[in-house]
């Protein structure tokens, strides 16, 4: 092989240049790459001839092989990727990458479902525990264990489903899991009893006979009306957001003091509107501390232990969350509902 | 309980307008639902003086009136027949506007110019009368109709619990506000004119049952007038949402509202004797009560007697025959303290809610009624001209002292989080009209009106609703056992709803309550858990399945218009009996149409669909296969039907839908259903299993293609190749199934791929094929299979 002049090389670089220019296949370039780089390719055996050359021309021609072999690789298969991705374009056909997807079907929980386990876990967070308890009843976990006596004027707070041929009724709160949970442990207990509950009440959009409650309630030696409105202050943050809260003094059997809270229109934020009633604010529980008489019923010391304890009604809160109107939707399960959660 | 703003102004001081009355009422849990005008405005109605009634030339029955306004004459054409010279009367001049709509103007009458109008009562928008004008009985004239009678005004609507009857009257909320203002409440002066002969002589009274009714006190008062009340009577009974009747029955409603306590007046001279007697009514006794019915009475009913016959069925409602009426001059007035569980039971069976019975069963002050007869009588001597007969009679054996309590101040820092001091204490009670002696623990005289205070802790609570629940403090401090026991249920059903909601499946919710004639037609046999009060058959008794009403809301789907539907529902059936079960269920339903969609031509839902997700469910809970056993149908509900097995256990059931219920539910598509007894499945769940080890070496594939005959079961085949137990055998897998003509009479072809990997080596082809032999020639020897080799 004769040896080439810096001179050549260039020359020999511009032809190469114009050959892979000019080539259209692959199969072409392969055919150059062999021709100039490959392993027996002009460039390759003139750098193999180095050896022949004076020593003080040795590094000159050195560098100008080199890099023309490099540059030459370079653009080969620059080229070669150039000509390989317009024939995959070609043979790609029709695309159009603004076509649906391929569907896959996924469900929906249910909204009450969903808002249920949202606030349970909360809860859960804040050291409750989950009890449960029967949905059939009897008079006294629903009621007498609740300091709710026979032929009580406060029996009439909530209609009630009676069996027939028996005392059970079905459960007009979750309140009687206290009274089952108390009669098997002692304190201190922190319990949550999220479940179905009944009502003997006609149907319409504001109401419905089954809904779902959950039930709370915490039984320790040095718990305070203070310490309620700060784990419902805690929860009313965690599942709202910023909302501005309202205590006001109500009635149930079993706690004494008895509340309600109520929350500023997460709607309105207080202005007034439809989902308020124009009141600025929404009923979202009632809670107070254990009557002593409760605790007295299932042998709790009431000089010994206090306790607090808070209901609240899932489906009232699963409304005014999705700002629902008509509580019968829930239990209609009508895909186009359900398919918005 | 309804009363009007100005009504509480006259009986407590106070500064704050109507709507801010409302909100201090409600942080002191009186929760007043309205606030709203209690009369339509009446701009322009005047107070005018009838000078002049003369005849109208041309019509009978209408007159020409001369109505002084003072300064002014107005001539008015007035068609009332009560119309006299000398009367007050509502005057509406030409240019206003009555709360009707009516535009009053110039009118010329049949000839005579009318300016304005003389109103009834009616047309004023104050009461019902429509028969003639209203006539005033005070007012200047010439001044603006609603500032003389007081008509700006405002109804406030208040929702009681149960536990405040003392403020189903207007002494009980203003004494609230009394409370919450540090003020004292206004009673009325009762200045009582008494005859001579005492009541005693010609009624005396005795009470049978001193439990059920331990006081029993009467006035009679005679020579009485009955007539309509007076304006400031009525608006007080329409404020509080009472039709006006007459003067003797306006009087006793008025004090029952002003005290809270029920009073009844009976006509004395129809009464049928001079002794009131209380017992119990005997079994099947008649009573013809004030609306008319006649009442079959029970043993647990109490009834007021003349001795012999009943005159008032007790605290609920009167007699007819002893009933107030226009020809009535001498009356019996009633104040008695009845049991409240008595007439609760009594109001519940007859459905009688009256003023009285609501009272009554929420208990009354038993020490109010001399006060209420007080109260009544002078106002029956005022009103209705009556003479008051000296005394009350009164069967009070046993005066009930007022409950005395201790509270210990430290107590209510305790319970309530809040630091309130001893005095600060002292104050709130003194401010409810209790007797407060101050110490290191109070004692406290609670005074009869306040019926729910029987303890401590209603102390704690009457202390706090006035410090105000919002001054409390919010404690946020970590407290409590900590012991986080996590839910082992909670979580398998969260579990449950990623997998079923991942797979496509939505979650239904749908009604614990159902029609018996149903779940019978479907086969689901009684007895069911029934109620005894439903709200209608379809709601009759608790469900025993999930099925049918998965298969209602399935079918009402895919008729409204969701095609696919997929569905579950997890939820407690029902069984009745001594106790009643009651049990979480599982239950999966769909019926799907071929997907729409450009690139995937789909299928309609089938069999195997179902079989494939509870494989799915089975395999992620269980950690083994679920097997479907045939089992006769439901007569109806199913066309075909299969138990869940696992573990040796029947664990739910699963089918497809019968063609009589899909055409009856409106399904398009068949429909498949499934229900699992979730308690018994997580049962079989077990701890959570341990991780199992695989080979990092290769794996080496053989198929094998089997004739069997059409009847052997495929899970047969399967079954026997997991039995082999082949240690090589790493998974394996049906990819082809034939049952054509080339497959041959009574035959199925099955094509199987087996995967076989070592755990310490790379397999050699003659390993995997010696271990291939082995598994596929046993399958083919146990069922004589014809194994087709290339």
């Amino acid at each position: 092989m004769a040896l080439l002049s810096e001179g050549e090389i260039g020359q020999l670089v511009l032809a190469a240049e114009k050959e892979i220019e000019s080539a259209s296949t692959p199969e072409e370039l392969s055919t150059l790459k062999i021709k100039y780089v490959g392993r027996s390719g002009i460039l390759t055996l003139a750098l193999r001839g180095l050896k022949d050359i004076s020593p003080e021309d040795r590094p000159k021609v050195g560098q100008a092989l080199n890099s023309a072999k490099v540059s030459l690789e370079e653009k080969i298969d620059a080229r070669t990727s150039e000509l390989e991705a317009a024939a995959r374009k070609t043979a790609r056909g029709f695309f159009d990458h603004t076509l649906p997807g391929t569907p896959y079907f996924l469900g929906h929980p249910h909204p009450l479902v969903q808002v249920n386990r949202e606030i349970v876990r909360i809860f859960n967070f804040m050291g409750f525990e989950t009890a449960t308890g029967p949905e059939i009843e009897t008079d006294y976990y629903n009621f007498e264990a609740l300091n709710f006596p026979k032929d009580h004027p406060a029996r009439d707070m909530w209609d009630t489903f009676y069996l027939q041929d028996s005392e059970l009724l079905l459960r007009t709160h979750t309140s009687p899991v206290q009274a089952r949970v108390f009669e098997k442990r002692k304190p201190p207990i922190k319990i949550l009893a999220p479940g179905r509950v009944y009502r003997h009440e006609a149907i319409n959009a504001r109401s419905y006979y089954t809904f779902l409650q959950i039930e709370g309630f915490y039984v320790d030696a040095d718990v305070s009306f203070a310490d309620l409105k700060g784990v419902l202050h805690a929860f009313v943050s965690a599942f709202y957001g910023d909302v501005k809260t309202r205590f006001r003094p109500s009635f149930f059997p079993f706690t004494e003091p008895s509340a309600e809270m109520d929350i500023s229109c997460t709607i309105c934020g207080g202005k007034g509107c439809s989902v308020c009633k124009y009141e600025g604010w929404l009923e979202i529980l009632g809670c107070g501390m254990i009557h002593p008489q409760v605790f007295r019923n299932v042998g709790y010391d009431p000089e010994v232990w206090r306790g607090y304890a808070f209901g609240l009604g899932v489906d009232r809160i699963a409304m005014q969350k999705y700002r629902i109107d008509d509580i019968r939707l829930f239990y209609e399960n009508d895909l186009r509902f359900l398919e918005q959660f | 309980m309804q009363t009007s703003y100005k009504w509480l102004l006259e009986w407590v001081d106070f500064s704050f307008p109507p709507q801010e009355l409302a909100e201090r009422l409600l942080g002191i849990g009186l929760a007043v639902e309205t606030v709203e005008p209690l009369f339509p405005k009446l701009d322009g109605v005047l107070v005018g003086r009838v000078e002049l009634v003369e005849k109208h030339p041309e019509a009978d029955r209408l007159s020409v009136c001369t109505v002084s306004l003072g300064l002014e004459k107005k001539r008015v054409v007035c068609g009332a027949p009560n119309v006299e010279s000398g009367q007050k009367v509502a005057y509406a001049p030409a240019g206003s506007k009555l709360p009707n709509g009516a535009q009053i103007g110039f009118a010329n009458i049949r000839g005579v110019e009318s300016a304005g109008m003389i109103c009834s009562e009616f047309e004023l928008g104050l009461g019902a009368d429509k028969e003639g004008i209203m006539v005033l009985d005070s007012g200047v004239v010439g001044k603006r109709l609603a500032d003389e009678l007081g008509l700006e005004d405002w109804k406030i609507s208040v929702e009681l619990t149960p536990n405040r009857p003392d403020c189903l009257s207007v002494a009980g909320i203003a004494r609230e506000i009394a409370a919450l203002v540090g003020g004292k409440l206004k009673r009325p002066k009762i200045s009582l004119k008494e005859a001579e002969e005492p009541a005693s002589r010609f009624v005396s009274v005795e009470t049978a049952e001193r439990e059920l009714c331990p006081r029993y006190a009467a006035r009679l008062v005679r020579k009485l007038k009955i007539g309509p009340s007076p304006f400031w009577l009525k608006k007080k009974l329409i404020a509080a949402g009472m039709r006006p009747i007459n003067n003797v029955v306006d009087v006793t409603n008025l004090v029952m509202l002003e005290f809270g306590h029920p009073l009844h007046a009976f006509d004395f001279q129809r009464f049928g004797s001079q002794k009131v007697r209380v017992r119990r009514a005997k079994e099947g006794e008649k009573l013809v009560t004030l609306d008319g019915v006649e009442r079959s009475l029970t043993s647990e009913d109490l009834l007021i007697t003349n001795g012999q016959a009943g005159t008032a069925l007790a605290g609920v409602m009167g007699g007819r025959d002893s009933e107030i009426s226009d020809g009535t001059s001498q009356v019996l007035l009633e104040a008695a303290y009845f049991d409240p569980r008595t007439i609760r039971r009594t109001r519940k069976r007859l459905g009688l809610a009256t003023e009285s019975a609501i009272r009554f069963e929420k208990g009354t002050d038993i020490n109010v009624p001399p006060l209420a007869l007080d109260r009544s009588a002078q106002l029956l001597s005022e009103l209705a001209g009556g003479e008051v007969l000296s005394g009350i009679v009164d069967a009070y054996p046993k005066p009930k002292e007022p409950t005395k309590l201790t509270l210990r101040p430290l107590l209510v820092s305790q319970i309530l989080g809040a630091e309130i001091s001893s005095p600060e204490v002292s104050d709130y009670l003194s401010r409810l009209e209790m007797s407060v002696t101050p110490g290191k623990e109070l004692s406290v005289i609670v005074p009869t009106f306040r019926v729910d205070i029987k303890e401590e802790a209603d102390l704690v609570e009457e202390v706090a609703r006035l410090y105000g629940y919002d001054r409390i403090p919010s404690l946020q401090r970590g407290s409590g056992p900590l012991a986080p026991r996590f839910s082992f249920f909670e979580a398998a059903a969260d579990r449950l709803r990623e997998l079923l909601v991942g797979s496509g499946f939505s979650e239904a919710v749908t009604s614990p309550l159902g029609n018996p004639k149903v779940f019978a037609k479907a086969g689901f046999a009684g007895p069911y858990a029934a109620l005894a009060n439903p709200l209608s058959e379809e709601l009759s008794v608790l469900r025993p399945t999930l099925l049918v009403s998965l298969a209602d809301v399935a079918g009402r789907n895919q008729a409204g218009g969701n095609p696919s539907v997929r569905m579950f529902e997890l939820s407690k059936t029902f069984r009745p009996g001594s106790p009643p079960e009651e049990g979480w269920r599982l239950g999966l339903v769909f019926s799907s149409a071929a997907a729409l969609h450009w690139r995937e031509k789909g299928r309609s839902a089938d069999f195997y669909d179902l079989a494939g997700i509870l494989e799915k469910l089975f395999a992620r809970f269980l950690h083994q296969p679920v097997r479907l056993t045939p089992r006769e149908s439901l007569p109806g509900f199913f066309e075909r039907e299969f138990e869940l097995i696992a573990g040796g256990q029947v664990l739910g059931l699963s089918g497809e839908l019968s063609p009589e219920w899909t055409k009856e539910l409106h399904f398009k598509k068949p429909c498949f259903l499934a229900e699992i007894d979730w308690e018994l499945f997580l049962k079989l769940a077990g701890p959570e299993k341990a991780y199992h080890p695989f080979s990092r070496f290769p794996a080496v594939e053989r198929d094998a293609a089997l004739v069997a005959p059409l009847e052997l079961l495929v899970s047969d085949i399967l079954d026997e190749i997991r039995n082999a137990k082949e240690s090589l055998l790493e998974s394996f897998e049906l990819f082809d199934l034939y049952t054509g003509p080339q497959a041959g009479e009574g035959k199925k072809s099955l094509a199987l791929s087996f995967r076989y990997r070592s755990a310490e080596k790379t397999l050699t082809d003659a390993e995997a094929d010696a271990a291939h032999e082995r598994l596929v020639g046993r399958l083919v020897s146990r069922f004589g299979l014809v194994w087709r080799r290339q």
